[in-house]
Formats: C-alpha cells, sequence, structure tokens
C-alpha cells in the first residue's frame, strides 16, 4: 500500500468514525422480518390447498423425482374464446397474494436434463443468443442483450450511474451517455435517453437508419416500445429514476402523451403494447404497484407484496418476486395472472439456496437460475426450466456455484 | 409445508443471539453503510434491512464469519441495486440529500482540508464498493469480489480505476 492509498485508507476510517448508533437496530430488523415472514407464511399456505387437491399444481420437493415438462397450465380463469378475463377498469383490485396456484420447492437432485434455454442466456462471459450464437460479453457489461450482430448493455458511468454499452461483432465497444437502453420487441431497435443532449436517441441493428433523436422537457428513462411505433418513458425533473409520470412518445417524433396518473414509474411493458406495470404508491412501509391497461387511468388491480419485471410474450402473465431481496437472491418467483393478479405459481428456493435471474422462455414456460446454497465451496447453480404447473427440468448443466463469479445468467427480457 | 432446513432454535435463543450479534456489531456495519451511500439516514436503512433479512436466515447462517459475509453482501448489494432499480431509488432517494457536489465537475466543491472523501463520494456505485471494501474493510481481492459477485480482475481494475480518478482529482486540486 503506498502512501496515497494509506492516506484513502485513515481518511475513510476518520469519516467514519463520526458515525455511531444511537438506538439498537434489532427491535426495528426483528418488526421487518416479521412483515416478511408474514407474507411467506401467506404463500406457504397455498401449499395446502394445493396439497388437498384444491388447487392445480404438483408439489415438487427438494431431491423428488425427475420431472418431464407437461401440457401448457391452463390455471389463469380463461374466457369462453381463451382469453383472460379482464378486470373492470374503473375500480382497482387490490389482490391479496397467492389466492389461487400452487407453490414448487426448487431443488437439483434427480431432475431431468432438458434442452438448452430457448432465450438469449449467459454462461460467463459468454451470451448465448436464441438463434444460437456466441458473443463474448466484455468485462464491465451488464445485462447483455443480442442487438444486430453484437450486444448492448449497461456499464458503469464516471458519475455513478449507468451508460449504454454497444458492442459490436468485433468486440468493438462503445459507450453511449445515457440512461439504460430498452429494446424493441423484434430486437431491431434500442433507444436511451441522452442527458447532455436532453433527446431520446435510437439505433437499429445492422447500422440501419434509426429514428430522429426526439428532443424531451426533463430527464425521462426509456422503459421499453408500445409495437413499433410508440415507446413508453419514465419523466422526472432532472432524474428519470425520481419520475413523477410516464409518458407515451410516438418513435416517428410525431408527439407524446401522458399516461394514467395514477402510474408514477413504469417498470415493464407488455410486447403486444397493451399492459403496463409500474408504481403506484410510496409508503413509508415500502412501495405499491399495478398493472394499466395502456389506455385506462385506473389500474386493472395493485399490490403491495410483490414486484415484478417481466410480461410472458402473450401478456397473459407477469413474472416477478417477493417486494423484498436479500444479499444473496430472491428467496421466490412468482408467476401471476396479469389481468387479474392471481397468482398462477410460486417456486420458492428453500433455505440456503436463491433463485437469481428469472425470465420467460415462451407464454407458458419459465426458466430461473437456481443456486442450493450461497455458503462457499457448498452450493450448485443452473438454469432451471419449470411450466406453470410447478414441473421442472434443467436446462444447463449443473455446476459448482462460484461465490463472486457469474456462472450463469438470463439476459433481461426487451 | 414440508421443513427441508436445519432444524429452527427456540425462538428465545435466537432472538438473544440476535441482539448480542447486533450489539456488538451495529456501529461497524453503520459505518461501512454510510461510507458506501454517503448518508447516515441511509446508512441506517441499509443495515436495519440487512439485519431483518439476517434475522430471517439466522439458522442458515453457520458460523460468525459468515454473518459478516452475508451482512456485508446484502449492504452492499442493496446499495447497488438502489442505483439500478427504479422505483426502489424512488423510494429511498427522496430523502436522500446528501451535499454532493456537481458530478459533472468533480473538483468544483472540493477542499483540501475535507480530505478524500468528497471525492470517494462521487466515485461510480461500484468502484466506491470496492474501495471501501478494499480500504476499510481491509478485504482482499477475493473476498472483495465474492461480495461484489464479480472476477478478482473486475476488482482489481475497478479499484485501480477509483484510485487513479481520485489521485487525478487530488493532485489537480493540490496543484491550484
Amino acid at each position: 500500500m503506498n502512501d496515497f492509498e494509506s492516506r484513502l485508507r485513515d481518511q475513510l476510517r476518520s469519516e467514519a468514525a463520526h458515525v455511531t448508533a444511537n438506538r439498537s437496530l434489532a427491535e426495528g430488523a426483528r418488526r421487518q422480518a416479521q412483515r416478511i415472514r408474514t407474507r411467506r407464511l401467506v404463500g406457504g399456505g397455498v401449499l395446502v390447498a394445493a396439497a388437498t387437491g384444491v388447487a392445480i399444481p404438483v408439489v415438487m420437493s427438494l431431491g423428488g423425482s425427475p420431472y418431464a415438462l407437461p401440457e401448457p397450465a391452463s390455471t389463469p380463469s380463461p374466457t369462453s374464446d381463451g382469453s383472460p378475463d379482464p378486470q373492470p377498469s374503473s375500480s382497482a383490485q387490490v389482490v391479496s397474494p397467492d389466492e389461487r396456484g400452487g407453490t414448487t420447492t426448487l431443488g437439483l437432485d434427480g431432475l431431468s436434463a432438458g434442452a438448452p434455454p430457448e432465450i438469449d442466456w449467459i454462461e460467463g462471459q459468454t451470451l448465448h443468443t436464441a438463434d444460437g450464437r456466441e458473443i463474448t460479453v466484455p468485462d464491465g457489461v451488464f445485462d447483455p442483450l443480442p442487438f444486430g450482430d453484437g450486444l448492448v448493455g449497461m456499464t458503469s458511468s464516471e458519475t455513478g450511474g449507468w451508460d449504454t454499452a454497444l458492442v459490436d461483432a468485433d468486440g468493438n465497444l462503445t459507450v453511449h451517455r445515457g440512461s439504460s437502453p430498452a429494446i424493441s420487441g423484434d430486437g431491431e431497435m434500442i433507444t436511451w435517453y441522452d442527458a447532455d443532449l436532453r433527446q431520446l436517441r435510437f439505433a437499429r441493428a445492422g447500422g440501419a437508419t434509426a429514428p430522429e433523436p426526439i428532443a424531451v422537457d426533463g430527464a425521462v428513462g426509456p422503459v421499453g416500445f408500445l409495437g413499433s411505433d410508440s415507446l413508453v418513458v419514465n419523466v422526472g425533473d432532472e432524474n428519470p429514476w425520481l419520475s413523477s409520470g410516464v409518458r407515451r412518445y410516438l418513435v416517428s417524433g410525431g408527439g407524446d402523451s401522458a399516461l394514467s396518473e395514477s402510474l408514477l414509474g413504469a417498470v415493464a411493458v407488455s410486447e403486444d403494447g397493451q399492459l403496463v406495470w409500474g408504481l403506484t404508491e410510496q409508503l413509508d412501509s415500502g412501495s405499491c404497484s399495478g398493472v394499466f391497461a395502456v389506455d385506462s387511468a385506473d389500474p386493472l388491480w395493485t399490490t403491495c407484496d410483490y414486484r415484478f419485471h417481466q410480461f410472458s410474450p402473450d401478456g397473459r402473465y407477469l413474472l416477478g418476486t417477493d417486494i423484498d431481496s436479500d444479499g444473496a437472491g430472491d428467496v421466490i418467483a412468482v408467476v401471476v395472472d396479469a389481468r387479474t393478479g392471481e397468482l398462477v405459481h410460486r417456486f420458492e428456493a428453500p433455505q440456503p439456496g436463491y433463485i437469481g435471474r428469472t425470465a420467460f422462455e415462451g407464454d407458458d414456460r419459465v426458466l430461473l437460475v437456481y443456486t442450493t446454497s450461497y455458503v462457499e465451496g457448498e452450493g450448485e447453480t443452473a438454469i432451471i426450466r419449470c411450466s406453470l404447473d410447478g414441473s421442472c427440468e434443467t436446462a444447463t448443466e449443473v455446476r459448482p456455484a462460484e461465490l463472486g463469479t457469474l456462472v450463469y445468467g438470463l439476459s433481461p427480457h426487451p | 409445508m414440508e421443513d427441508l432446513t436445519v432444524a429452527a432454535k427456540p425462538r428465545s435463543d435466537r432472538d438473544a443471539e440476535f441482539e448480542e450479534y447486533v450489539s456488538a456489531n451495529q456501529t461497524r456495519h453503520l459505518r461501512t453503510a454510510y461510507l458506501l451511500s454517503g448518508d447516515r439516514h441511509l446508512a441506517e436503512d441499509l443495515v436495519q434491512d440487512a439485519y431483518a433479512k439476517l434475522y430471517l436466515a439466522w439458522n442458515r447462517v453457520h458460523s460468525r464469519e459468515s454473518l459478516d459475509a452475508y451482512v456485508r453482501r446484502i449492504l452492499v448489494n442493496e446499495h447497488t441495486s438502489w442505483h439500478r432499480r427504479a422505483w426502489r431509488r424512488r423510494e429511498t432517494v427522496v430523502d436522500d440529500v446528501p451535499e454532493r457536489p456537481n458530478p459533472a465537475n468533480p473538483q468544483q466543491e472540493f477542499d483540501l482540508r475535507d480530505g478524500l472523501w468528497p471525492l470517494v463520494r462521487q466515485l461510480p456505485a461500484r468502484q466506491r464498493a470496492a474501495v471501501i471494501l478494499r480500504y476499510y474493510e481491509d478485504l482482499t481481492e477475493r473476498e472483495t469480489a465474492e461480495i461484489l459477485k464479480c472476477s478478482i480482475g473486475t476488482v482489481k481494475s475497478q479499484t485501480s480505476r477509483a484510485i487513479a480518478t481520485l489521485r487525478a482529482a487530488y493532485q489537480e486540486v493540490s496543484e491550484r
């Protein structure tokens, strides 16, 4: 350690020494833990219903026998034409968690080996694309998605945020200042917010002509495309992540309009452009969120128990997790009916296991990066494919989990 | 639900052990959280979040060494995720009004009498975490990599980049 580093260490210690605990944090932590546990116990109650035959799914326990993928689940309440039963938009339904569905306790022992993932997935520093290509992900680039012959991802900015990283087929990295990019459903176009120019900017795969930049007022953060002609962005005064509203912009630059005033910030949009999920309320005890039909003022339903990150390709389901996660990863993953919020299935990592990235592989299957233990030297990890009735198989080899090393990952959904 | 985990300790034993651990470590964890976040109130939220999750996981964390690693990982990951998660960030940052200098001009409010801390606060989140774990917590590169969930090479590069940034900024102000 040289003199400069020694000075840094001393000054960090000096700065930290001013901080002291004025009260014990144990009691507050226990109360917070109790709230988390209560939610988990509510989820556990569903298992009883499933085991007694009231609900549909199979319950899979650790060390269970191999499972084959069954026919697609039909748990959501379909109407006669097979479409989900919409809720009236005039009165949002507040959903209690786990009103139906079942729980799968994840495990790796005895799972049958299935085909590799059919969506983009990550193995170490390699991005495997759905069309069978392998692209090396440069160090420092996170959340890669295939884009053209290369990839697009995020990289740390020099100002503490995140910038957009484009990597071409030869591995050349180009960094665009601006918030994390959104990619179109067909993977052919990306957009990002350039904070210096105050513009939404676009790029097309293969260098094809992209739409002209759109000048915006305030800071915006792209969330996702609605079809091919418009996109959803969060809007804030200076920081899109402190957004106070959500707007839809026409890609052509032909104008913009506000989405529901109840939507404080959007997080995911369905590929068909019909549904948006996002934040609706800030409470001392946490945040609540809801699903909106894109042109509706009122949410279809809201929840304060889960957070979601992806709609299924057909927009019928939402994939998410408990509102709390811990240092290792998530303990549960849930699939709910996107239009009603009713639980379709719950996947639970038995202690000391955890769930990493999750993604829909199709309309009725999910992939989960599951690790059996966060304890160094004890864990194994694999990408697991599960149907919505809870039966699972491995989609990759089972490998030792290496703390500090990304063994498997899944690309963020467009 | 069938409990597939180790047998839980009686609540009273667990509570007593938990309180003992919190009492012995909360100041240290608060200081780490403060260096990560740059804000005392946010640091307290971070530590309480971490302890809540630790309490739930108490029976599956095997040793005191594991406890510390577990808490550090939660602190760092939760803090980093606040930068990346839109709604969580909104939830927490509204009350977080650190006196943060303009990132576009890192030296503008820097005063030599303040030492390096104002510059550390302007480092990107992961670089700052790497610096704090390496130079404040005195963790090895491997231990730091485990907590940051990255390779040792990334720890080296993040730390080197951070030190170079701090050194350059400090020298520039010194030479004025």
